[in-house]
């Protein structure tokens, strides 16, 4: 089963074109890689999936359904989540009301049951504090939840947006270089934690540019260049493809 | 649990406690009319600060022409009730919803815009709401005004005298105060949070930016609407001078003088900002002899420059982070 279907996908910018036809499918529950140098394509096609704009032709399913046309905040209540490359976007929030604001497409509270804090709102908010508790606590962040994000070391505010991402509750999470700026140490708590994300039932894809991370991590992996597929498959796989190694050395392929 | 326990715990109960017998007990100990009236005139500006801080310093969406609506709460109070001779109190009402309408209206074509953009077309909103409020002199009584408006009354019980205006003014902003931290602090208000920290990150937590955008402009135009229905039972007369570019630009500096995003703020950058003004009108004519209100703006203007080079967080951020002041460090 694919939770996630990417259908000849052409995005372009002006005379650019950012991706030009690509086709793949994410295995639900399966960690799935997007790798390419630089240029290639994968930012775009992630905000292509997470409906920051929409394609210029092509498709994107989610579980099967279209999400062509729906707008960003939709796609996250239907299970589609994301983290940004510079991570945290909330400066003027704490820790813990960033991912509490995670949980907004999973409770329902309105402007006027907030502002004449009825009985709903009372115990929708308690819920809302626990459950981001929850999710501090998976990334492993509980103990200073009342720190204002903008003052966290840079590691830290990754996993703030990881766990803000998870408390969305999504079903496809994508992670846009999730490694990028982390010290060995915490590079290996990450490969744990999103191992652990999966076992969630999770389905993770990533966008990394450390090798190693994603030959340690990746179940399959897809290597775009210039806005094109050029190979996927398994660790092993890409690794020997000559397409591949000729993208990443800047050879012409024979 | 100890006084000092519970203001710790429950900082904003205790401070809406502290608030209602400063205000209560106001009237008891200051006698001057002047001081009252200008207290009346405080509490109408932190109704409408309130509100600009909801959209303006949570929300980060700015308006350039928030008189505007309170002079739309003005006008529908004042033609109510002179020309149709309605019950008050429902003139509120009616003008609370004509506000609110016109708000969600402009709402849904206006935040297609945003920074600049916005500015400079909620200025051009305002103005043109000011020059409708003259222009129209068959129903708003044209640069003159319209004279007459009654005195509200509940029952037999009217509010004829400044003391019973002052607290049902100030009685108001405590209502609203309690609905503004309320929404603040809830699902709703850390939406609006992320919204202004970044649409992108917004969306990305399934935030629908415009709807909230559209909800927060609701709210804080239906306190501004309740500030002009307040305002014209008072003054018993509107004219369009109090809703112009001028009033716009005053509300935003009461806003940025209080702290953007601080609902306790609003309060003291209306009351700063109105005493400022009462200090001016005393003693600016004393060093340029033919002062007239285009020199306040001025002085406004410079007020609003200093703060944000100096203050960004606002007067009562800045001052509060000045003091060394231990219960208001975060505990580690």
């Amino acid at each position: 089963m694919a939770i996630l279907q990417v259908e000849n996908l052409t995005k372009t910018f002006g005379g650019i074109v950012a991706l030009d036809d690509v086709s793949f499918e994410v295995a639900d529950h399966r960690i799935t890689a997007l790798i390419g140098p630089n240029g290639a394509g994968k930012t775009t096609l992630f905000n292509v999936v997470a409906g920051t704009y929409g394609p210029t032709r092509g498709a994107v399913r989610l579980a099967g359904q279209n999400l062509n046309g729906l707008r960003a905040p939709d796609r996250v209540q239907l299970g589609s989540g994301r983290t940004f490359q510079n991570a945290l976007h909330f400066d003027n929030m704490t820790e813990i009301e960033n991912v509490m604001v995670g949980r907004h497409p999973r409770s329902r509270c309105g402007i006027l049951s907030s502002a004449f804090q009825l009985p709903s709102k009372r115990r929708e908010e308690e819920s809302i504090f626990l459950e981001a508790m929850r999710y501090l606590n998976l990334v492993g962040l509980a103990m200073d939840s009342n720190e204002l994000a903008a003052g966290l070391p840079f590691g830290q505010r990754r996993l703030v947006a990881v766990a803000r991402a998870l408390a969305t509750e999504p079903r496809l999470l994508l992670l846009d270089e999730p490694a990028a700026g982390l010290n060995t140490m915490e590079k290996t708590d990450l490969v744990v934690l999103i191992r652990r994300i999966q076992e969630m039932g999770i389905t993770v894809l990533l966008v990394e540019h450390d090798m190693a991370l994603v030959m340690q991590l990746a179940e399959w992996i897809i290597v775009l260049d210039h806005g094109r597929k050029i190979a996927e498959g398994t660790a092993e796989q890409v690794g020997k493809d000559r397409k591949v190694v000729a993208a990443y050395l800047g050879q012409e392929a024979p | 649990m100890n006084m000092q326990q519970f203001w710790r715990r429950r900082p904003n109960a205790s401070a809406l406690m502290l608030l209602a017998i400063v205000v209560g007990t106001l009237p008891l100990w200051v006698k001057s009319s002047y001081l009252i009236s200008t207290g009346i005139f405080v509490g109408i500006s932190a109704i409408l600060t309130l509100g600009l801080c909801l959209l303006l310093g949570y929300a980060g969406q700015i308006s350039l022409g928030h008189a505007a609506f309170y002079g739309i709460g003005a006008y529908t109070s004042a033609i109510l009730t002179v020309k149709s001779g309605l019950n008050p109190w429902l003139a509120i009402l009616i003008g609370i919803i004509v506000t609110a309408s016109a708000a969600y209206l402009i709402g849904l074509f206006i935040f297609r815009l945003s920074g600049h953009y916005l500015a400079v077309a909620t200025l051009g909103l305002g103005i043109i709401v000011y020059l409708a409020f003259g222009e129209f002199g068959e129903l708003t009584g044209g640069p003159t005004g319209l004279p007459g408006v009654p005195r509200l009354a509940v029952g037999g019980f009217v509010f004829d005298g400044d003391v019973e205006y002052f607290y049902l003014v100030w009685s108001v902003v405590i209502v609203f105060l309690v609905l503004s931290l309320n929404v603040v602090n809830s699902r709703v208000g850390r939406a609006l949070r992320a919204i202004h920290g970044s649409e992108a990150a917004a969306d990305s937590v399934g935030i629908d930016s415009s709807r909230h955008k559209l909800q927060v402009l609701v709210m804080s135009v239906v306190f501004a609407s309740v500030a002009g229905s307040l305002y014209v039972h008072y003054m018993r007369f509107v004219s369009p001078q109090p809703f112009g570019f001028t009033a716009s630009v005053r509300l935003v500096v009461m806003a940025a003088v209080g702290g953007l995003a601080s609902v306790w703020g609003a309060l003291f950058g209306a009351a700063a900002v109105i005493l400022l003004t009462v200090v001016l009108r005393e003693f600016l004519p004393l060093v340029v002899p033919d002062a007239s209100g285009e020199h306040t703006v001025i002085v406004y203007g410079i007020i609003l420059v200093v703060i944000m080079v100096l203050m960004p967080e606002g007067l009562t951020v800045g001052l509060l982070k000045s003091i060394r002041w231990p219960s208001f460090k975060s505990k580690t």
